[in-house]
């Protein structure tokens, strides 16, 4: 090994070649011991890099030294220079400049062995940083951990002064700094790991307390800021229409976020988050002109230079990513994406679960309002009641700023049948929406599909003023069906200008799912009450109808007839007695016969009603009982005809009913009204244990009250006698629609 | 119609003088004011409605003619409406259509009703009494007694019920004056009045 002085002269470079070599030994070895010692401090890696720099440099003469890093995304950083003269500008430290070209720092690169360079066909952007100074180069590779780190370049002006044996006199310097590296890295990296296990921790603690995503997010953007002392780190979460929305930010400075939790910025350029948007890996940019040049950075207004970013991917898709934005004074580490890259896709499990978390609370409030829409269905809520529910309980759930159950017209018009809002602008039911225009409600009425308008101002179409006053800019409208034709239509809409959740439209569908059979439900249950009720009303009219004929007709002339045998008699002889026997017979028959026709028509239509209204009627009914009655009637006037009618026929059944089975010493017979219904109640003191599908009476009877949306109830525990009671509305009910 | 024309030629047989015949209460009301006669005999059902049209035109014609006699035929019976005519005053009649073909009877309930007497159709007297009733006061009654209400209430006099019984008047008295107190109805000073009492009191319990 020849002993060597530093120096660039001509001179100098003889000594080189000429050095003692035992004191060239002993200089190099003194040299290696003073970095050992130096390593045995554990020193900070830039230490020992300058230390390395400056023995190095001394002891083989160079004109320029220079220790250099390389990181995955082909590129060296300068971690440390020595110069002898100063005469050689070396390249500034910290910079980094692109692998590529025939240069050492590219080919050891390339080869992971030492390379020597003469800079005549040297090129490449290294070659280019020293253009016209450096002739000769060398390069040595520092491997750490059995890969390549870094290496050890030192550079000559002058070909005369080249060291021969160079190469493996900087090996023996490159080993203690690969030893140095490997420790700083193991303590930098334990530092790195309890940093990281502690920002995690914190993360995972918030997502175990089922922390608001929105929290979750901030704290995210926090600790990977701080973790890689970054200036703005900003979460996105990528969404469908090429565009970013924040949702977490963190500042170093008290200065204002430019891109607080939902700022959207649209996808495109070369930007940190357009970047890993089309790639999908970690990303870095370090030129500053690059990183302003697309629309989704606003680094220029904090005078950040550098920006690197990760992608966050749950469940095998890209979900968003953190962009970092770093000042120029402090760039980012060399690593700083890959460590992003690998600390965001441990949060990105904790996303995962929160998402997971959410998705589930998420499902069960929906099955809950979903739940409680279908209790009022199977209740039997009218359609009002359950469009109220369902414009609430969907609008609430799904984020809506206006939710509305409307109810087309024949012309597509949409009647306002329930409406909901989380703005307190109340847009009342009832209101009619005109026809036609670009809105979702007459895109479903034509097209008998869901609808989607995102992001207009107008969302609800030009023609619908209601929207625009009510500032509405996204809307979704699923149709509502029934009983196989288009009933109408649910909307939800947003006053935001971003568009409302994907997927809306197919939870929306199972609360319009439920409308649309309580709507069905009620219009089959009109359609039977009303069905129902012209069957009561028919055999009614039919019953009354046969009442007047044997009144006016039958019996009429049934006693005309009884009078004309009557009379027959007092023109008969005295001794006719036998035909005066024979007339008697048949007046009396007549007279039977009469009887009976007036239980009949007295049965088919009691007359009382029809002169005297349901005191009277029930009073005959009362004195007519085989069991003894008590009447408590309480009753304000004439009611309804339908009305009195059903009551009338309810006490009489009842009556019959309490004679034939009840063994009753007495019933109680109580009518009364109050401003909106007719009750009725029958209890008797009898064995009860009544079935209620006892006989045909007590069916027609149902059919009666319930034709007229009145309610029956029959309670007969054994032994407790038997009540029954009757509710009747007073006022006629609904037509079916 | 039929029956009308029975019943006029009945009456015209009897040696009534039948001096209107009317279908309908205005037309019937127009015979009433013109010819004045004693007795009126009305169905009850009347066009145009055939419900009650009789029985309002018999309040009419008490009211503007109270010394005519009012027969009221009616095809069923109902309390309410015995006791509206019967509160109207004396010579009043409420029976069913049906009671036409006894003839002697019915023209002997004519009479009666000449003369001023409220009656009342046996059916609904009948039903009255017959109606089972919880704590039922007729319960107190004597067999006679009972007898006795019930020709009351059919609107016999005591003399028309002592000459029914084969009693004498001053036995009627008796059991009346027992019936009223047992039953807690004051004593009413005319026949009519009596009727409507012990109807009443029927109705109420």
């Amino acid at each position: 090994m020849s002993a060597c002085r530093g120096g660039g002269s001509a001179a100098e470079a003889e000594a080189r070649k000429t050095g003692p070599a035992d004191e060239g030994i002993a200089t190099e070895l003194e040299a290696l011991r003073r970095v050992a010692t130096l390593l045995a401090g554990g020193p900070r890696p830039e230490e020992v890099f300058s230390a390395v720099g400056a023995e190095v440099g001394r002891l083989l003469m160079v004109d320029v030294a220079v220790l250099v890093r390389y990181d995955l995304a082909r590129a060296v950083t300068i971690l440390a220079t020595w110069t002898r003269t100063g005469a050689v500008t070396p390249p500034r430290v910290g910079s980094r400049l692109p692998l590529g070209g025939r240069n050492a720092s590219t080919l050891i690169f390339q080869t992971g062995r030492p390379a020597r360079i003469d800079f005549a066909d040297a090129s490449g952007p290294l070659a280019d940083a020293h253009d016209g100074q450096i002739r000769w180069s060398l390069g040595v590779p520092i491997i750490v951990e059995g890969r390549i780190w870094g290496g050890v370049i030192v550079a000559y002006g002058s070909a005369t002064s080249m060291v021969a044996d160079a190469e493996s006199r900087l090996a023996g310097f490159t080993e203690l700094v690969a030893t140095a590296v490997a420790n700083a890295q193991a303590r930098l990296e334990l530092g790195k790991f309890v940093g990281e296990q502690e920002a995690l921790r914190r993360v995972a603690m918030m997502v175990a307390r089922a922390a608001a995503p929105e929290e979750v997010f901030a704290a995210i953007a926090a600790e990977e800021g701080r973790l890689l002392g970054s200036d703005l780190t900003v979460m996105f979460r990528y969404d469908p229409d090429q565009a970013a929305t924040a949702i977490g930010a963190w500042s170093r400075t008290d200065r204002p976020i430019p891109c607080p939790a939902g700022t959207r910025e649209r996808l495109g350029g070369q930007n940190v988050i357009s970047l890993v948007h089309a790639t999908g890996q970690p990303i870095r940019i370090d030129d500053d002109a690059n990183a302003r040049e697309g629309p989704a950075e606003v680094t220029s207004d904090c005078g950040i230079r550098s920006a690197i970013g990760a992608p966050i991917t749950i469940e095998g898709r890209l979900w968003g990513a953190i962009r970092m934005e770093f000042s120029p004074d402090e760039p980012p580490p060399p690593d700083a994406e890959t460590r992003l890259a690998a600390f965001t896709e441990l949060i990105a499990t904790a996303i995962a679960n929160t998402n997971a978390r959410a998705a589930l609370r998420g499902f069960a409030e929906e099955q809950a309002a979903l739940r409680r829409v279908a209790t009022l269905v199977a209740r039997a809520a009218t359609p009002e009641e359950v469009s109220a529910a369902v414009a609430e309980e969907a609008g609430r759930l799904l984020g809506a700023h206006h939710a509305w159950m409307t109810r087309y017209e024949p012309d597509g018009a949409a009647r306002l049948v329930a409406t909901w809002s989380s703005t307190g602008a109340a847009v009342p039911a009832g209101t009619r929406l005109s026809p036609g225009g670009r809105n979702v409600y007459t895109l479903v009425f034509q097209t008998g599909r869901t609808a989607r308008i995102d992001g207009s101002p107008g969302a609800l179409g030009p023609d619908c003023e209601i929207a625009s006053e009510l500032g509405v800019r996204a809307a979704v409208g699923v149709p509502v069906s029934a009983g196989g034709r288009l009933w109408g239509a649910m909307v939800v809409s947003s006053t935001q200008e971003e568009p409302l959740p994907a997927g809306i439209e197919a939870r929306l569908t199972g609360f319009t799912e439920l409308a649309a059979t309580a709507i069905a439900n009620a219009e089959a249950r009109a359609a039977l009450a009303a069905s129902r009720a012209r069957v009561v009303a028919a055999s009614d009219a039919t019953r009354h109808r046969i009442e007047r004929n044997v009144h006016d007709g039958a019996q009429q002339r049934l006693v005309s007839l009884a009078l004309r045998v009557s009379r027959l008699k007092t023109v008969l002889p005295p001794e006719a007695t036998e035909l005066t026997g024979h007339l008697d017979r048949a007046a009396a028959e007549i007279s039977r016969v009469l009887d009976e026709l007036r239980e009949l028509a007295r049965g088919l239509h009691p007359p009382a009603l029809t002169s005297g209204g349901l005191r009277p009627a029930l009073k005959t009914l009362a004195r007519r009982s085989a069991v003894p009655v008590r009447l408590d009637i309480a009753l304000d006037g004439r009611l309804p005809e339908q009305v009195e009618r059903a009551a009338y026929f309810a006490v009489a059944e009842s009556l019959t009913n309490v004679a034939k089975y009840a063994q009753a010493g007495v019933v109680d017979v109580e009518a009364r009204t109050d401003e909106r219904e007719l009750r009725l109640c029958v209890r008797d003191d009898g064995v009860g244990g009544a079935d209620p599908g006892r006989g045909s009476g007590l069916i027609a009877l149902t059919d009666r009250i319930e034709a007229l949306g009145g309610r029956l109830g029959l309670r007969s525990p054994p032994g407790g006698g038997t009540t029954l009671r009757v509710a009747l509305p007073l006022t006629t009910p609904p037509e079916p629609r | 119609m039929l029956l009308r024309e029975g019943l006029a030629s009945l009456l015209i047989g009897s040696s009534f003088d039948v001096v209107g015949r009317a279908g309908d209460p205005e037309e019937l009301l127009a015979l009433v004011r013109s010819h004045r006669p004693d007795l009126v005999i009305v169905d009850i059902r009347m066009p145009p409605t055939r419900t009650t049209e009789g029985l309002e035109a018999a309040q009419v014609i008490r009211r503007e003619l109270p010394e005519t006699a009012i027969l009221l035929l009616s095809a069923h019976i109902e309390v309410e409406q015995a006791t509206e005519l019967l509160a109207s005053g004396r010579s009043t009649g409420y029976l069913l259509k049906d009671r036409i073909s006894d003839v002697e009877d019915f023209l002997a309930t004519l009479d009666r009703i000449l003369k001023g007497a409220a009656i009342v159709d046996p059916a609904l007297v009948q039903e009255l009494l017959a109606a089972r009733r919880v704590d039922d006061p007729l319960e107190d009654l004597s067999p006679r007694e009972r007898e006795v209400l019930t020709l009351m209430a059919e609107g016999r006099s005591n003399a028309g019920i002592a000459h029914q019984l084969w009693v004498t008047e001053g036995t009627v008295e008796k059991h009346v004056r027992s019936i009223l107190m047992k039953l807690r109805i004051p004593e009413a000073p005319d026949d009519h009045r009596r009727v409507l009492a012990v109807l009443a009191f029927l109705d109420s319990h």
